[in-house]
């Protein structure tokens, strides 16, 4: 638990810090690299853990800080769609409808199109979709892990770097 | 042929001379396979946020549009006017953001055919973040407006110095989990 621990805040503080519009606009693409790099150095706060820090480790705790943000932003956005019954996905829609018209994309992107649709109604009437919720699950996993691994990754190497010149 | 076999993404390597294998490729310098993996992964990424320009060609899924938007949502916070365009078409990512990936992409380019290694300090690295910051602190706080040419190259001036500070041990580890599979 103790391991896991500095990731879980970490992660948790990222996911409200994206999930907040004007901290959003502020670090946007820094909030997730920053709390990768923050957890290896809680970790050594908090546990003592030993420098120099391997790899592994850094990718490690980058890849569970991606995971917990993931999971918590995921779960705020399905929060707030929910009561708001309404998101980007619905906001958007129009324009996505727009360009497939302008462009006459083919059936492909017409049925697409026709699902999204029906996933715009499913919220706007009970405020939930499971598919709507699979996708940006999905689409947060994969980011929110790339760029914690990242973080975590120029965290070690900074950490390192600065335990070899004391 | 010597290309290829260094391009050979499964070559036969031992995972008891991972190190010492991992070690020399980079500091060689030589055209490696790590830093070709390294190149395609960040051309994938590149590739993601211009997904809207493939419309141009016919190819365009609502469903990967929003996928992929809200993908990049993550890390970029898209706002309309602020949004990466060409030929009018707004693709997923700010200036900024752009800036950052480009100079990811550009420094992984030139990666590939350095022959030395650059060492990358922690001041070069974090001197390097603060034109970035003091943008965004400046434009934020209505010193001056919002301009996209600005945000480009503080974003791409912190990326091509991060990519070489952290690049070699992100080589370091494609090799060794290159060896792990074998």
């Amino acid at each position: 638990m103790k391991n896991i621990l500095p990731s879980f805040v970490c992660g948790f503080a990222a996911s409200v810090l994206t999930t907040i519009p004007g901290l959003k606009e502020f670090g946007c693409c820094l909030v997730i690299p920053l709390a990768g790099g923050f957890t290896l150095f809680l970790d050594l706060k908090m546990n003592n853990s030993s420098l120099p820090i391997q790899v592994k480790k850094a990718i490690w705790f980058g890849f569970l800080t991606g995971i917990f943000a993931a999971l918590f932003s995921t779960s705020l956005d399905i929060f707030i769609t929910a009561i708001t019954r309404t998101n980007d996905f619905i906001e958007t829609l129009p324009q996505s409808e727009q360009i497939i018209q302008e462009m006459n994309l083919g059936n492909l992107a017409e049925e697409s199109l026709k699902l999204m649709k029906g996933v715009a109604n499913e919220i706007k009437r009970t405020g939930f979709s499971v598919f709507y919720s699979v996708i940006i699950l999905f689409s947060n996993l994969i980011i929110d892990v790339i760029f914690a691994i990242l973080g975590a990754v120029m965290a070690k190497i900074f950490l390192n770097k600065k335990a070899e010149r004391i | 042929m010597c290309l290829l076999k260094k391009t050979y993404l499964f070559s036969f390597l031992k995972t008891d001379t991972v190190n010492q294998n991992a070690k020399s490729e980079i500091m060689s310098g030589k055209f490696s396979s790590s830093k070709i993996i390294l190149f395609l992964l960040i051309s994938f990424w590149c590739i993601g946020f211009i997904y809207p320009l493939f419309g141009l060609v016919g190819i365009f899924n609502p469903m990967i549009e929003y996928f992929l938007k809200n993908s990049y949502g993550n890390v970029c916070h898209q706002q309309q006017d602020k949004l990466f365009e060409i030929s009018g078409i707004k693709l997923f990512v700010c200036w900024r953001c752009a800036g950052i990936y480009l100079g990811v992409f550009v420094a992984a380019l030139f990666n590939l055919f350095m022959s030395k290694e650059i060492v990358i300090t922690n001041i070069l690295f974090i001197a390097s973040s603060i034109p970035m910051i003091v943008d965004v602190t400046l434009h934020s706080s209505g010193v001056y407006s919002y301009s996209n040419w600005t945000a480009y190259f503080t974003g791409m001036l912190f990326a091509v110095i991060a990519f070489n500070y952290a690049a070699a041990t992100l080589e370091n580890k494609i090799i060794k989990i290159r060896g792990s599979i074998h």
